[in-house]
């Protein structure tokens, strides 16, 4: 099931969270940028991506996510992470992903840390 | 390779650094469409190392220019960005394979021509870190990135890396380079093969030089070609054939000494320049191939091409371009000659008509085609007029000449490669006209009646020489029905004509034609 990736978005407040389901590899990423995206040109500005059903990701997704930053970024937005493993997280912060978003463990967490 | 310490921080990086560049090893190498490939991994680097934008400019030699060929985290870069790289610049990226910083290039002597002329364009491009793409002295690019996020630096250890990726790139484009030269020397070897058919079709020295020169201008994209027979006796050049000229290029025009081409055909060399200080005036050009065209050992001409169009204008010629007007000259040789030896073979030297036995057997070929469709087939003799006079009162040299002016009027009214015309034995002549009726042959035979007596050959002592020919004119299927009946039945019109007075034209079973200006 690793090729099948899906991302649904839910809404909490003026806060999109997506859940992604799947291998964040370059179609998987893509799905993500795509919905961001979408969610940023309708005016969402604060977004949650929890990854706690994404357990691999390889360097494309990693640069899709950055892309994701960055665009956020340019409108004054924020973004933070969930239900990341620890390999992932770890990942991010070498990167230095978390410097730009939030990681934290729950769902929850995450909104509070945009508000 | 600077030391860092083994810290579980400098050990993680690592480890994703090393599964990145895994990933683009296998992209590189596994995906066969460069252009898709090289941004996949421009988008790996990226997410590998965190830096925010990328780019890989590809340079070609053609055009000594470098094009933006994939680009990640620059949405708003310009579809088409090309730089243009000095020769000196594109040196030193070679001899400086490793990372090269900005501020690095900047202090470079041999970078300011390749900076200052692209400013503009640099300035949207990352300007970090740059790595030149080198394999095997080939200069293919730069990879350009920029700054990691948050202005993040790569670290030593980093870079090594990244130049791993950086020769891994340079690698697949040397191999894409190889492919291509590869799909090109194919292409090229093809239409040498077709050309050498063409030119092996023909047995007609002429119409062979003529296709040659117009296919090796083809085949080198260059603008104009040209082939020049050389005479190894009088060691005087001809020009025989030449295409692209915007001027009429005449023998005149031309000349017969020409001391560019004499090292071609006193040894085995080529001659290329790429200066028009080189090249003769008249050709009126810029760059030049040229090649001898051998046979036996023997150079009996030059093949040459000029101004070579090289995308950006005219350019020199290569050294594949030496390969295959040398491989076109030598196919082109064996044609010549075998053109030659035909000519040898069956062409009367003296008349340059064909000779009895080749006749004969053009006859016999064209009486059965005449049979089998039912088509006219006209046959011409023609004998001149008191020869015998001629030589008895001029001598054999006139004699020879006279023969040869009458020849000459034959050969040039009859229809080339559709009519035969021949030297039958002594002064009498032949030509065999295929498709032809009874009018028809009378028209021809007429024409040339009146040619010949029309021309003025000068005598040994400078007066006027009077030639006429008799003609008798028989056709098949109205006279006879077969080759041998057409022959006698031409003879008898012929002694008709010369019993009813010579100079006219006789049609077997009628009365001697007057004399007609058509």
């Amino acid at each position: 099931m690793i090729n099948q990736f899906a991302v649904t978005v839910r809404r909490e407040g003026d806060v999109a969270v997506l859940h992604t389901d799947g291998y964040v590899n370059n179609l998987g990423g893509e799905k993500i940028g795509e919905q961001a995206n979408a969610l940023i040109a309708g005016g969402t500005t604060k977004l949650v991506i929890d990854m706690e059903k994404s357990t691999v990701i390889n360097s494309i997704g990693i640069s899709i996510l950055i892309e994701v930053i960055e665009k956020v970024q340019e409108v004054g937005g924020a973004l933070a992470f969930c239900g990341l493993t620890r390999t992932i997280a770890k990942t991010f912060t070498i990167m230095g992903l978390a410097q730009f978003a939030a990681i934290r463990d729950t769902e929850a967490e995450a909104i509070a840390a945009l508000s | 390779m600077p030391t860092a310490p083994l810290t579980p921080d400098f050990i993680d990086r690592l480890l994703i650094g090393l599964a990145g560049l895994g990933e683009m090893a296998a992209e590189i190498t596994s995906n066969p469409d460069v252009k898709g490939s090289l941004r996949t991994v421009l988008r790996m680097i990226k997410g590998t190392f965190g830096v925010t934008r990328a780019a890989l400019i590809h340079y070609t030699p053609e055009t000594k220019r470098l094009t933006l060929a994939a680009a990640v985290g620059m949405e708003s870069a310009p579809a088409t960005t090309t730089l243009r790289l000095p020769e000196r610049s594109m040196r030193w990226w070679i001899d400086h394979d490793r990372p090269v910083s900005r501020s690095e290039a900047e202090r470079a002597a041999e970078l300011r021509p390749f900076l200052g002329q692209n400013q503009d364009l640099l300035r949207g491009l990352p300007e970090v870190l740059w790595f030149p793409l080198v394999t095997k002295g080939n200069f293919y690019g730069l990879l350009m990135l920029s700054e990691g996020l948050g202005g993040r630096e790569a670290t030593d250890t980093e870079q090594e890396l990244l130049g791993v990726i950086a020769r891994q790139i340079s690698s697949s484009l040397y191999n894409h380079a190889l492919k291509f030269q590869l799909q090109l020397k194919v292409l090229e070897l093809q239409r040498l093969q077709e050309i050498s058919r063409l030119l092996h079709m023909s047995l007609n020295r002429e119409t062979i030089v003529g296709a040659l020169v117009e296919n090796a201008v083809s085949l080198l994209d260059a603008r104009r070609g040209l082939l020049v027979r050389f005479d190894p006796l009088t060691e005087a050049y001809e020009l025989e054939a030449s295409f692209g000229f915007p001027f009429p290029l005449t023998s005149e025009r031309f000349g017969r000494e020409q001391p560019w081409l004499d090292p071609l055909v006193t040894s085995e060399e080529v001659g290329r320049w790429d200066d028009p200080l080189g090249l003769p005036a008249a050709l009126d050009s810029f760059s030049c191939l040229a090649v001898p065209v051998r046979v036996h050992d023997q150079a009996v001409g030059v093949l040459a091409v000029l101004d070579h169009e090289d995308g950006m204008g005219i350019g020199p010629f290569s050294d594949g371009h030496v390969e295959l007007l040398t491989s076109l000259a030598a196919q082109a040789a064996a044609s010549i000659e075998n053109a030659r030896l035909f000519e040898l073979a069956t062409v009367d030297g003296l008349t340059k008509l064909y000779i009895r036995r080749f006749f004969e057997q053009r006859f016999a070929d064209e009486t059965r085609r005449a049979l089998r469709y039912g088509s006219p087939l006209s046959l011409l003799m023609i004998d001149i007029d008191h020869f015998k006079r001629f030589n008895d009162t001029y001598g054999h040299a006139t004699g020879d000449e006279v023969l040869r002016l009458v020849a000459g009027v034959i050969r040039k009214t009859v229809r080339e490669d559709v009519d035969i015309p021949a030297r039958y034995g002594g002064e009498e002549m032949l030509v065999l006209s295929p498709e032809t009726d009874a009018e028809g042959a009378m028209r021809l035979a007429e024409r040339i009646r009146h040619a010949i007596e029309t021309t003025e050959l000068p005598g040994p002592e400078g007066q006027t020489l009077q030639v006429t020919v008799s003609v008798g004119v028989a056709t098949l299927p109205d006279h006879a029905a077969t080759d041998e009946a057409l022959l006698e039945f031409a003879d008898q019109a012929l002694y008709r004509s010369k019993r009813a007075g010579r100079n006219r034209v006789t049609l077997f079973g009628s009365a001697p034609a007057p004399q007609e200006v058509p």
